[in-house]
């Protein structure tokens, strides 16, 4: 009996247990909405490319291969396609660099990156619609437009999408490479499309750029960078950048004017900012804040080049200079006069590691004041006769057929003496200067440069030019020097 | 016989009814990932916008209108105003630029500061103030100036005074060199100086409108550009948004100094900037930031009047008077400042700029939303408090969730407190988070301590809050269970979680014993009837005891 009730009252408890306290709370969970998309705007699929950072066949061929430091044996090299859209442009770029360098903590440029300009066909100044992307291997970017009236950008918003993707890793130095796509409307470019939606585009102006980064650990404090843009080609100078025509999809015509003097050199963009007035005299333009003209083909590490600069002139606010350009690999010498100053002339240089122009050259090469002069006989604005001969390490610059400033490749504080290859003593009347990345390494060949005229933002006429190579150039040298 | 039977037919009875019927709730704790919770009941602060010198405004719902029911954000750009907008302060949409001047013809180009947008009813058009550097007077100029548009979206157009011949003036609408020369704030700068006489930098401009009598004020920050080594606050009145009335101009604070003129100092690094003023319950609000944007203890300050024009005096840190700081911690945030107010529907909440990478200040900055309320402090004074920077999930405003926090209403009491302890602070709404805060922890002593809530009336309890102490050692490990008193289908029962952990891995930096304020324990779950909680919480990380910032119980009423 008591085991009955027993069982009884077990049986009744594990019935209240299932019947009051059986399953009371439906299962719970939730699950978000879609977000609203990241962006307004989605191009990911503009003019039916999908954009993800590999080149569809419709890029065609290359325009441009950019090499690191522009040597064309480097195996560091960018590969950049244009696609002329019916809605806007694309371009692809392809890096080849086995260093890919990226911290998200530094700025764009000082990540393994791409530096990508676009501007109108054949518009001679940036403004507003002068596109700049920044992109590092790692996604990080900016965009900034150009600035009217400036030679600089600024950070800005302008509609664009781009994709980056990775051939290897991040901060390893065995990667590949890396790829970039970027798709900008035409409406961003300052294109306005007809009544049928079309733009009017007969071609871009292009201006490619590389950051290499040789920095495998992604150091955060790493802000060391090898920028290379093509030669002779400034963010600022748009009529100096790649030409890209829409009808092929292809390099296209030098837009520059060439004369018979000044012009291309190895097939490198000729000059710009300057007009040729048709009377043997080449004048700057007004309003061109940089400009450059190259002795047509001339490239040679054994040259002689002079000039007679005239009328020299330009608003005093803006620092106006104008002389000879020696130009290096990513390196620029300069012999300047500058309008502020009747007396002055000067070397000035912004070297590979440089950003800045240094212009008062290390180790006594600061400009001066030519106070021995008479001030009639002095004034440089008026007319000056301007010269440089080079000849492997040798550089020599001129002023009215007198020897003012002499580089030898020797560091002047150890040797003051100044002597051509062949031991002869020089004496420039202001002395021995030192360049940087100028000199001639131990068992290599002199890099050839070439030479020619330039201003920053100074107007002036150029006449009497003329060049030679060779036993030429040692003649006019020697000529000079009374050797 | 019959009896003992009958009585122990009873026990089991009883037992069967005390025991067997807690059942356990099925629900979902958001304790494994910083980034993973309802985002339709909570926001995150995780993933929001990149942008500095938030503006927000809402653009109530409008059939028909695809650009209305959403937050929009407006912040710093460098030649552009860019934009942001929400509907549930997670997910994010970039507008781009909402204001884009032509710079190849506008007068500024650079330097596109702090914006300030506001809807004008009277006009039916939004208004962004402004400040930039004008281009022919230098990168280091600031200066303000006005745009306009018919959308939220943009694009606004810049905002022109006029000369007495009705030709458009191309400059900025604000220019100080229109304050009288007999005003004693008129900057007559000598010819060396490297701007014009008269340059007065400017920025931050902020409009206000006095709820009393509808007057209308702008307050900016004097900057410190113009060979000023600090940055002051200042206030005038405007005869419309357009035009100022220069001559009075006031200066409201002046950085380091207690009062504009005053003796008494408080240390500020040389920064008062990005002001905003509101009212609340006859009092003037000024809040400003303080100490560089980016150093880590860049943070919001107050000063309270009684009159827009000032005098205002700053509330010093000992009586409250920091809105928002990350306490120079810079583990998990840092710099919390440059701020601005937006009310949802009745809840104030409070949007500033946080760097991106939260443990240095370095790459862009974004923006981070908190909750305030005015707390009551030892003076009397009603100041204002922000449950910030939080860098984990909080309750989204009631009025876009369209739940409420009914901690508040519940009788609350606990055992086991500290012998400091007080329940008071367990859900008045508040978060300490910072050192100086006014507000406190509830604290307990360590061992089996339960809080209880209790309501007259039902309430359709749908997420239950468990906040953590921002004190490492005094954080409790977990919560040892939660007990529901529920109705359900005519029928009453008990409700339990079990044990609820709190992940040390995602709510603290366990290698700087550091816990971050605001994070903890959460659990959602099916909309359950409830009258009654209990939480049972025994043990802390340092085994000294436990605090307890607020308990918030999200839901509706039943």
């Amino acid at each position: 009996m008591k085991r009955k009730i027993v069982f009884a009252l077990i049986v009744t408890c594990v019935m209240l247990i299932l019947s009051s306290c059986g399953e009371t709370f439906e299962s719970f969970t939730y699950e978000n909405e879609e977000p609203i998309p990241r962006a307004t705007y989605d191009f990911t699929d503009a003019d039916q490319m999908k954009l993800d950072g590999e080149k569809e066949a419709c890029y065609g061929q290359k325009v441009y291969r950019l090499y690191n430091r522009n040597n064309t044996s480097s195996k560091v090299y960018m590969d950049c396609y244009i696609y002329f859209g019916k809605e806007g442009l694309h371009c692809f770029v392809d890096v080849k660099d086995n260093v890919l360098s990226y911290n998200s903590k530094r700025a764009v440029y000082y990540n393994s990156s791409v530096e990508l300009f676009f501007n109108d066909w054949k518009k001679t100044y940036i403004d507003k619609s002068t596109c700049q992307y920044r992109i590092a291997a790692g996604g990080k970017s900016a965009q900034l437009c150009g600035v009217k009236g400036k030679s600089t950008y600024v950070t800005s918003y302008f509609d664009g999408q781009f994709a980056v993707r990775l051939d290897g890793e991040l901060n390893s130095n065995n990667a590949n490479g890396f790829s970039v796509e970027t798709f900008i409307p035409w409406y961003e470019l300052g294109y306005r499309p007809d009544a049928a939606g079309n733009y009017d585009v007969d071609g871009i102006m292009f201006y490619p750029a590389y950051n290499k980064v040789n920095d495998p650990q992604g150091r955060e404090n790493y802000t060391s960078r090898i920028r290379t843009s093509r030669t002779y080609c400034f963010q600022a100078t748009p009529y100096s950048w790649v030409p890209v025509k829409r009808t092929d999809n292809d390099s296209g015509e030098n837009v520059s004017f060439e004369n018979d003097f000044f012009g291309a050199v190895g097939g490198a963009e000729s000059y710009y900012g300057f007009t040729d007035s048709g009377d043997g005299k080449v004048a700057l333009r007004s309003g061109s804040s940089t400009s450059y003209a190259f002795v047509k083909d001339l490239s040679s590490n054994d040259c002689y080049f002079e000039t007679t600069v005239e009328n020299v002139a330009g608003d005093s606010s803006k620092l106006p200079k104008t002389g000879l350009a020696v130009f290096y690999m990513g390196n620029r010498v300069l012999l300047y006069i500058k309008t502020s100053d009747a007396k002055r002339v000067g070397i000035a240089q912004r070297d590979a590691a440089n950003s800045e122009w240094n212009w008062t050259v290390e180790k006594g090469g600061t400009y001066i004041n030519d106070t021995s002069k008479e001030p009639s006989e002095a004034n440089y604005l008026k007319k000056v006769k301007l010269a440089v001969y080079r000849k492997g390490d040798l550089i020599c610059f001129f002023v009215n057929d007198v020897l003012y400033f002499v580089s030898d490749g020797t560091d002047p504080d150890e040797d003051p003496v100044c002597k051509t290859a062949d031991g002869v003593t020089l004496s420039p009347k202001f002395g021995k200067i030192y360049l940087h990345d100028t000199i001639t390494e131990d068992g290599q060949e002199a890099e050839e440069t070439i030479m020619g005229i330039w201003s920053a933002s100074a107007t002036a006429t150029y006449s009497a030019y003329s060049a030679c190579t060779g036993a030429a150039a040692d003649a006019k040298f020697a000529q000079l020097l009374n050797l | 016989m019959k009896k003992k039977i009958s009585l122990l037919t009873i026990v089991c009875l009883l037992l069967c009814v005390l025991c067997g019927c807690s059942e356990t709730l099925s629900f979902v704790s958001f304790n494994d990932s910083i980034k993973e919770f309802d985002t339709s009941v909570f926001y995150g602060n995780v993933e929001t916008m990149r942008g500095a010198d938030p503006s927000l405004i809402y653009v109530a719902e409008k059939e028909g209108d695809p650009d209305s029911g959403y937050y929009y954000a407006y912040v710093t750009g460098t030649s552009t105003i860019n934009a942001w907008r929400t509907k549930d302060m997670t997910n994010w949409q970039y507008l781009g630029a909402a204001f884009r001047p032509d710079l190849d013809t506008f007068w500024g180009y650079l330097n596109f500061w702090a914006p300030s947008v506001f809807f004008d009813e009277t006009d039916n058009c939004y208004y962004m103030y402004f400040s930039a550097s004008w281009t022919k007077k230098g990168t280091k100029t600031h200066y303000i100036s006005l745009a306009k548009s018919n959308s939220p979206v943009g694009g606004f157009k810049a905002v022109y005074n006029q000369d007495s011949r009705g030709i458009i003036i191309d400059a900025p609408i604000i220019d100080f060199a229109n304050v009288p020369k007999d005003n004693p704030l008129f900057e007559y700068r000598t010819s060396a100086d490297d701007y014009e006489n008269g340059y007065f930098g400017a920025i931050d401009a902020e409009p206000f409108v006095d709820p009393v009598d509808g007057q209308k004020y702008l307050v900016f920050t004097h900057d410190r550009s113009g060979g000023y080594n600090a940055s002051s606050t200042y206030v005038m009145k405007m005869d419309d948004w357009q035009h100022p009335d220069y001559s009075t101009i006031t200066c409201i604070t002046e950085c380091g100094k207690i009062t504009v003129g005053g003796s008494e100092t408080v240390f500020e690094g040389t920064v008062n900037e990005g002001p905003y003023m509101i009212y609340h319950e006859g009092l003037y609000y000024l809040t400003f930031s303080i100490n560089s944007y980016d150093s880590p203890d860049y943070q919001v300050r107050q000063a309270v009047g009684h009159s827009p024009m000032g005098p205002f005096k700053k509330v010093s840190v000992e009586d409250g008077g920091v809105v928002i700081t990350t306490d120079n911690i810079n583990i998990y945030t840092n710099s919390s400042g440059h701020h601005s107010f937006i009310w949802v529907g009745d809840q104030l909440y409070l949007a500033y700029h946080t760097f991106l990478n939260d443990t240095d200040i370095s790459e862009s900055r974004k923006i981070r939303f908190d909750k305030v309320s005015f707390v009551t402090n030892d003076k009397g004074l009603p100041i204002i408090y922000a449950n910030g920077p939080t860098v984990t999930l909080q309750p989204l405003p009631d009025k876009i969730s369209g739940l409420h926090d009914y901690a508040g209403e519940a009788k609350i009491t606990a055992d086991n407190l500290a012998d400091d302890g007080d329940v008071y602070w367990l859900n008045d709404g508040t978060l300490m988070m910072h050192e100086n805060s006014v507000v406190k922890e509830t604290r307990f002593k360590e061992g089996k301590s339960v809080i209880t809530l209790t309501w007259d009336d039902y309430i359709a309890a749908k997420c239950l809050m468990i906040y953590n102490s921002r004190d490492y050692y005094s954080t409790f490990t977990c919560v040892d269970n939660v007990r529901l008193f529920y109705e359900k289908d005519a029928k009453t029962g008990v409700a339990e979680t079990g044990r609820l952990d709190f992940n040390y891995d995602i709510f603290a930096a366990v290698d700087y014993k550091c816990a971050f304020a605001g994070a903890s324990v959460s659990i959602e779950f099916n909309e359950l009837k409830i009258n009654k909680l209990e939480i049972t919480i025994s043990s802390s990380k340092g085994g000294n005891g436990f605090a307890v910032p607020e308990i918030a119980v999200l839901g509706r009423r039943a």
